[in-house]
């Protein structure tokens, strides 16, 4: 008997915030054109743009699985027992796109002014940003799988005595992935791009273009995240019990097998990209790192313990562990039955012509019971 | 009168026995031609092709191979795909499974893609196709094994292909793992 006690997949996904924000900025076009001789022309532009982003994140999650399993307490013979635990947790995870990087900057045509002229554009950019995130995850996860086929008890009987207990497997998976991620895209490189054109001016003219940028982010990511990782295996085939019988006594205890596979993968991972983050320009690793705390740090207190009684830890290999202990059946036995079967038929048959008296001298063959 | 009926039965089963013996092994021991995959599978499916035994299969992905009712069905189709394994296209070990043999009346080269497994030899290539794109792998070992002889398989990182299906033929005794390298 093969029974799957209970499968259970819990994954939460417990926040996620993606931020996005618009810039004040904007593509312009100054002109200093058409102007008399000797004219005195200024321009004088000052963006400023600031963006501040909070987010404060907080999440309590607590598994709790306890799982009983229990084929037989007096039965003789005892059927297989097979339990399968899938937990997977994920929490807290925040995107921050800045949407303003690949804007075009100011045009700047001065142009067919007059002789002596004296223009002047003055641009003035400031762009500041402020990222903070505070995540705050408590991931609990307790499991209890408690499996018994044994403990069986046949006492006064008379004749033979036979206690066969089941085998047990058991498949524990626990994965907590990317529990507090935070990702920031934005350039200080700044694409931003000026078209300045100076041209068809008079002689003795004197122009004047000056940019001044200043960019500024600043992300601050304080991750705390506490993992606690309880897993508790108990298996029993055996404790048996067979007294004061008066025949054979036969007790064949069943194999224990205990599959535990524990990922803690993506803890704690901040990741600030300020190369570029245009939308067709992605940077983020495939793989984040498993604990990057940034400012203030993280806390990762993973704990796991797996016990089994009479059991053994199998090497908990993603192959072994796909196939379990069993590789499928892939033939079937029809084709052997069936050429016994026909083996069987043609033995007759020849016994039949014997019997008859009438088959030929080759085919005569001596049968008696 | 009892030993003529007993002479003509006797001649019925040893006829019947010769003839249901070739109707079962017919399957098996004649040359039969792989069934060319349809166009959309070709294109956006998952399937594999071993020349050197003119096996051709759709491959049915993350079948369970815990599950016998699950996998049986898939195995109708073709060739299943171990669920938890690395699927085709990615890197790490690929088991692929299918049926060495099946009752005559319900064997057909489309549910028995791998009736002549156990002919693959070392240098032999597996073509496994995903969505257009076909990677070759190089047979570089094999092994007959119980059913719960599972302890070899325990290295699966590297780029590998594992097909198994039972030996002897006709049974579900042991099973015939063949081992192939992506190259």
């Amino acid at each position: 008997m093969r029974e799957l006690l209970k499968i259970t997949t819990l994954t939460i996904l417990s926040t996620c915030f993606f931020f996005s924000w618009n810039s004040n900025a904007q593509a312009e076009t100054l002109e200093i054109t058409g102007n008399g001789e000797s004219a005195i022309s200024s321009i004088e532009q000052n963006n400023h743009s600031g963006q501040t982003v909070v987010s404060s994140n907080e999440v309590n999650i607590n598994n709790n699985i306890q799982i009983q399993s229990n084929t037989g307490s007096t039965t003789i013979t005892t059927g297989n027992s097979s339990s399968t635990t899938n937990v997977e947790n994920s929490a807290n995870t925040n995107s921050i796109n800045d949407p303003n990087c690949c804007i075009v900057g100011a045009s700047v045509n001065v142009s067919e002014n007059g002789s002596n002229t004296m223009n002047s554009v003055s641009i003035g950019t400031k762009k500041g940003m402020s990222v903070e995130s505070n995540n705050t995850a408590k991931v609990s996860t307790s499991i209890t799988n408690t499996s018994q086929t044994g403990a069986n008890t046949a006492n006064n009987n008379t004749g033979i005595t036979s206690i066969t207990t089941g085998n047990i497997q058991v498949t524990t998976q626990v994965k907590n992935n990317d529990v507090n991620g935070n990702t920031t895209r934005t350039s200080l490189t700044n694409s931003e791009a000026f078209n300045i054109n100076v041209s068809g001016n008079g002689a003795g003219s004197e122009t004047r273009v000056m940019i001044d940028k200043h960019n500024n982010m600043v992300v601050y990511s304080t991750n705390i995240a506490e993992i606690s990782n309880i897993i508790e295996q108990l298996s029993n085939t055996g404790n048996n019990i067979a007294n004061n019988n008066t025949g054979n006594v036969i007790i064949r205890t069943g194999d224990i097998s205990v599959t535990t596979l524990l990922e803690n993968v993506g803890i704690n991972s901040t990741i600030a990209d300020v190369t570029s983050c245009c939308p067709n320009i992605s940077t983020t690793p495939n793989n984040p790192p498993d604990t990057d705390p940034g400012r203030g740090g993280g806390t990762i207190i993973p704990s796991s313990s797996s016990t089994s009684s009479g059991g053994m830890i199998l090497g908990a290999t993603t192959l072994a562990y796909a196939l379990g202990e069993v590789l499928p059946a892939t033939g079937a036995n029809t084709t052997l039955w069936a050429t016994v079967f026909n083996v069987f038929m043609l033995l007759m048959g020849l016994y039949l012509r014997n019997r008859s008296g009438r088959s030929p001298a080759i085919l005569t063959i001596e049968i008696t019971f | 009168m009892q030993k003529n009926l007993a002479y003509y039965l006797g001649n019925i089963l040893i006829v019947g026995s010769i003839l249901c013996t070739a109707l079962i092994y017919a399957p098996i021991m004649l040359p039969q031609k792989s069934t060319p995959l349809s166009d959309e599978v070709r294109r956006n499916g998952t399937s594999i092709e071993i020349p050197a035994i003119d096996a051709t299969a759709e491959i049915v992905l993350d079948v369970d191979p815990f599950d016998k009712s699950k996998y049986l069905v898939a195995l109708d189709r073709g060739v299943a795909h171990a669920q938890g394994t690395a699927k085709p296209g990615e890197d790490g070990t690929i088991f692929l499974f299918a049926h060495s043999s099946l009752p005559p009346w319900e064997m057909t080269r489309v549910n028995t893609p791998f009736l002549s497994l156990q002919k693959l030899e070392y240098g032999h290539s597996v073509l496994i196709t995903n969505q257009g794109k076909t990677e070759t792998y190089i047979v570089f070992d094999r092994k007959e094994v119980w059913p719960n002889e599972v302890d070899y398989l325990a290295n699966s990182e590297e780029n590998m292909l594992i097909l198994q299906t039972c030996t002897p033929l006709g049974t579900s005794l042991k099973r015939l793992l063949i081992f192939a390298k992506r190259v």
